[in-house]
């Protein structure tokens, strides 16, 4: 009996809930929606960011805007959207530095968990790429050559925290071998340096080095999805050379202040899943070396499930690093 | 400001303390990062030196009050304006977000105008009344900048 | 010939009237928003990006291009006209740009920088146009040990900016490499003066310092005795150039060229010492050093030349290995991105339209903007003659939107305050702006190829010695330092390392 009537109440709560939902989700959203992107304008997560916007803002009717606040790595962004009033109208578009900020930043001024999910956008590979004169192949010859006592081959990243860095930091934990990671701030200069053959190695998004693998400026080991790559068919992966398990993506995603209502995110989770067939998106994310995310990731749930996994992961590495 | 002795200038004292006192608070920061070893340079390493360097060239700089002399002549300090312009560049970074665009360039431009002795209350409201009217129209107009035209606090 | 082939495909494409529109658009608003104080290239593009969504690549790039160039232009009028400098380069137009401008030379100075920058951009698009690749690949060859080396011997060669007493301008120089290394280390994450402010782990924003130590302290200084005497910039008299002072600048543009088509193809820093570097030269050079700081038109000439060139050469790394030189570059790089197309060592050949369109489209935005800018001087003089009273309240409104508006931060703002406060306590005190600016800008990079070197060299610190490029410019660094020590070691006078006070 009284199982019945919480029961009942529960349902008509629901009730409740879902009508007041759906009168939000008619009236979502009535003025512009700013996504922030927590990095310099024309960056990479910037690219995909005003992409995505602009696709969005078809399907939502309303201008999408895009707005750059960079500084500490994008947890000072991230920390402003955290902090943003609940109502769909601020959302935050970074990639999986996101994961690491806790672990980076011992001063953050959010929790992580002052934020929720909107949906995954795209995974971008990342290359793990070579010096064209390096006396190495394959993968295998390579950990061949990273073993050798006494040498301790260079590896470039853009910078403590950026993905580079976290694959680098994945590479001597998987290998067990000793790199010397070289900071750049930011992958062009590190890539200077890699074709300049000044540095060994790098392990970079595709974006940064479809091009100069495919003009034989340097050397490709494999990629770092558990496929190989439309763009970079030839390149075997880490995982299929035999580091098992070898994955990371730069993948990005878009979240909400946590409080939005479940309708609103609903409703921009469909918006983005309806932005990442959009023809040009798809286009202009090959150009990038990626493609968007299937509609099923592009939601809420998948995006949580990831991101936990995602910030277990990483901040075990980087205790382990320190 | 008075001078105690015309002949020379105190702005080599006034210099020197200033690099002196900065020399300090950031070699004093700077002792507690990582030096570097092993032919490697580490966080420390650059700013404990550049501390010292400031350091001394403080004392030098300071020291050339007794010998130097200079033709310096001290004009006064425009307190008014250094209290109004600071004063109204915090509220820009505090309150922009709030205000908006046009009333804290309304504001900001005001105080800032009451700086000069010049301006009188009604010239220092005309010049910002322009000020708000041709930012809006380049900023906002021109080059969308991200600040609301009026902020929140005006419920639009 | 093949490069005759090529232009005529790029002129073709740059003809087309849309791109022809475009360009001009750009130029004209590069020039427009690069007038107004605090704000550069950087903001100007960073807010124009989304405009060039709906355009084809060749147009979208040849607007964002012509903004970039055009807002160097137009930074130059700012520095010039009321002393604020937009970013590093122009901080050297400012030193004699603004002291011209004072004693009634505006229009001069501004046509000095006008045709300065028309034929330094001609001469390196032209250079572009020749020998894209082949330079491209001297980029590739210079290292950390070898920008070190550079960055080492271009601090010793500028500091022939001070003209006042030399001790205090190296105590500004080295106020400027400290508080580059405010900020999170980029090597080992540690955070450095950062006071427990999240805000300053990204380092002290160098609009923030310009504004404050160059546009904010000279207003205070304005204001210190309104009555007393003349306030602000004198009323101008004549507009062009005489044939004496055409005379005069010859020599630096040409120098100013050379010098900055070779440092803005470096992408690791080469861009930034470009109008240092040429500022030296000429003072060097000058038969009458002691102008320089005082309104030497050469101080004009030269810097402007060189910052405009490296500003179209800084195009080389970015067209043809796709490695972004400065901020201003890796917002085009992300504009190509946005269009689909990497930038990269294939994009000449593959996208010929392309590469060429926007190589023909610079020479001919370059020939807008001068013929854009020589009227525009008489505008831009007009402008000294709004009352300093309401001039100088526009300036810190500009100057606080343009500092936010970089990184919508309140933090740079609050900065501006920082730096005004110090920057004309120092000022009054007989120290100078510019030397700090220049310490500050070239810091970061010293370290960062120092330390950088050394990680991969794995701590010898021979590699400075053995690797030969470095070793020349080490050594050239210590001939400098000899030249500049003998003379006050024989007990003479150097006007560079004077010690009278200004």
């Amino acid at each position: 009996m009284i199982r019945h009537m919480i029961a009942t109440a529960a349902m008509l709560a629901a009730l409740a809930a879902s009508t007041h939902n759906a009168a939000a989700q008619d009236t979502f959203p009535s003025k512009p929606v700013t996504i922030l992107v927590p990095a310099a304008a024309g960056g990479p997560s910037d690219t995909v960011a005003r992409l995505v916007g602009q696709a969005m803002s078809a399907n939502l009717g309303q201008q999408v805007l895009i707005e750059n606040k960079g500084g500490a790595g994008g947890s000072l962004g991230t920390g402003q959207v955290a902090k943003a009033a609940p109502d769909g109208y601020t959302l935050l578009l970074y990639h999986i530095g996101v994961s690491t900020f806790a672990a980076l930043y011992p001063a953050l001024p959010y929790k992580p968990s002052e934020l929720t999910s909107v949906g995954l956008v795209t995974e971008v590979p990342m290359t793990l790429v070579g010096r064209s004169d390096l006396k190495a192949n394959t993968i295998a010859e390579l950990l061949a050559l990273m073993k050798q006592p006494g040498t301790s081959l260079t590896i470039g990243t853009a910078g403590v925290g950026a993905v580079s860095h976290l694959c680098a930091q994945m590479l001597e934990q998987a290998t067990g071998a000793k790199l010397t990671k070289v900071p750049y701030p930011g992958s062009g200069p590190a890539m200077t340096d890699l074709i300049g053959k000044r540095i060994d190695l790098m392990c970079d998004q595709t974006t940064n080095t479809t091009n100069q693998i495919k003009a034989g400026e340097i050397k490709a080991f494999g990629v770092t999805t558990p496929k190989r790559i439309a763009i970079l068919p030839d390149v075997p992966t880490v995982d299929e050379s035999g580091l098992k398990g070898f994955e990371i993506t730069a993948w990005h995603a878009v979240w909400a202040p946590k409080g939005t209502p479940e309708a609103v995110r609903v409703r921009l989770s469909q918006a983005l899943q309806v932005a990442l067939k959009d023809p040009v998106v798809i286009e202009r994310f090959a150009a990038l070396g990626t493609v968007p995310v299937e509609p099923t990731e592009a939601t809420p749930a998948a995006l949580d499930t990831h991101f936990k996994a995602e910030t277990a992961r990483l901040e075990a590495l980087l205790k382990t690093a320190n | 400001m008075p001078m105690t002795n015309p002949q020379r200038s105190r702005n080599d004292l006034y210099v020197g303390a200033i690099f002196i006192s900065l020399a300090i608070f950031f070699g004093s920061e700077a002792r507690h990062y990582d030096l570097g070893a092993g032919g490697q340079v580490g966080p420390g390493l650059f700013p404990v030196v550049l501390s010292v360097l400031l350091l001394g060239l403080g004392i030098a700089i300071g020291l050339q009050y007794w010998r130097a002399h200079s033709d310096h002549q001290a004009r006064p300090v425009p307190w008014r304006a250094l209290v109004l312009v600071c004063l109204s560049l915090f509220l820009f970074g505090y309150a922009s977000d709030d205000l908006g665009l046009v009333p804290i360039v309304f504001i900001c431009t005001a105080l800032t105008a009451l700086s000069s002795t010049q301006n009188s209350f009604a010239a220092a409201l005309i010049i910002a009344a322009v000020m708000s009217l041709l930012c809006f129209a380049v900023f906002k107009l021109g080059l969308g900048i991200n600040l609301p035209s009026f902020g929140p606090v005006f419920g639009l | 010939m093949d490069l005759l082939s090529n232009l005529a495909l790029g002129f073709e494409t740059a003809f087309s009237p849309v791109n022809i529109i475009w360009c001009f658009v750009g130029v004209l608003l590069g020039t427009l928003v690069g007038v107004l104080p605090g704000i550069g290239p950087t903001a100007t593009i960073a807010m124009l990006l989304p405009i060039t969504f709906t355009f084809s690549p060749v147009t979208a790039l040849i607007m964002l291009s012509g903004i970039y160039y055009g807002a160097q232009y137009g930074g130059s009028t700012t520095a010039i006209l009321i002393n604020l400098p937009g970013e590093s380069s122009s901080a050297v137009t400012a030193v004699d740009g603004y002291q011209m401008a004072r004693r009634g030379r505006a229009g001069q100075a501004l046509a000095t920088a006008a045709l300065g920058s028309f034929f330094a951009g001609s001469v390196a698009t032209l250079l572009l146009a020749m020998a894209a690749p082949p330079l491209a690949s001297v980029a590739i060859r210079f290292g950390s040990p070898e920008y070190f080396a550079l960055i080492v011997v271009g601090l010793l060669v500028s500091i022939s900016l001070a003209h006042g007493s030399m001790l205090k301008a190296l105590g500004m120089i080295v106020l400027g490499l400290v508080l580059a290394t405010v900020g999170q280390d980029a090597y080992t994450g540690t955070p450095r003066f950062t006071l427990g402010q999240l805000e300053l782990y990204g380092g002290i924003n160098f609009v923030s310092i310009a504004v404050g130590v160059f546009g904010v302290a000279e207003i205070f200084r304005n204001l210190e005795d309104e009555r007393g005497r003349e306030v602000g910039v004198k009323h101008v008299t004549h507009l062009w150039l005489s044939r004496e002072e055409f005379r005069r600048i010859a020599a630096p543009v040409m120098r100013g060229t050379a010098l900055g088509s070779i440092l803005g193809i470096l992408p690791g820093g080469g861009h930034v010492l470009a109008s240092f570097a040429s500022y030296a030269v000429e003072k060097k050079s000058s038969k009458h050093p002691e102008e320089f700081g005082h309104g030497a038109i050469e101080g004009v000439a030269g810097p402007e030349s060189a910052n405009n060139a490296a500003a179209q050469t800084s195009f080389i790394p970015l067209l043809t290995l796709g490695i972004p030189a400065h901020p201003v570059m890796a917002l085009i790089l992300g504009a190509f991105i946005l269009q689909g197309i990497v930038p990269g060592p294939k994009v000449i050949s593959s996208q010929p339209e392309l590469f060429w369109g926007i190589v023909a489209s610079m020479w001919i935005g370059n020939v807008m903007l001068v013929i854009l800018n020589l009227p525009l001087i008489g505008v831009w003089v007009k402008l000294l003659s709004v009352p300093y009273r309401a001039l100088f309240p526009a300036i810190v409104t500009f100057a606080a939107i343009g500092c936010y508006s970089i990184n919508n931060n309140p933090f740079d703002v609050y900065a501006v305050i920082v730096f005004g406060v110090l920057g004309y306590a120092l000022i009054r005190c007989g120290c100078e702006p510019a030397p700090l600016l220049l310490g500050f800008v070239l810091g970061g990079l010293l370290e960062e190829h120092l330390r950088r070197a050394l990680i991969i060299a794995h701590g010898d610190p021979m590699v400075f010695i053995q690797n030969p490029i470095s070793a020349v410019l080490l050594a050239v660094g210590v001939i400098i330092l000899v030249v500049a020590a003998l003379p006050s070691i024989r007990g003479k006078r150097d006007e560079v390392f004077a010690e009278d006070e200004g």
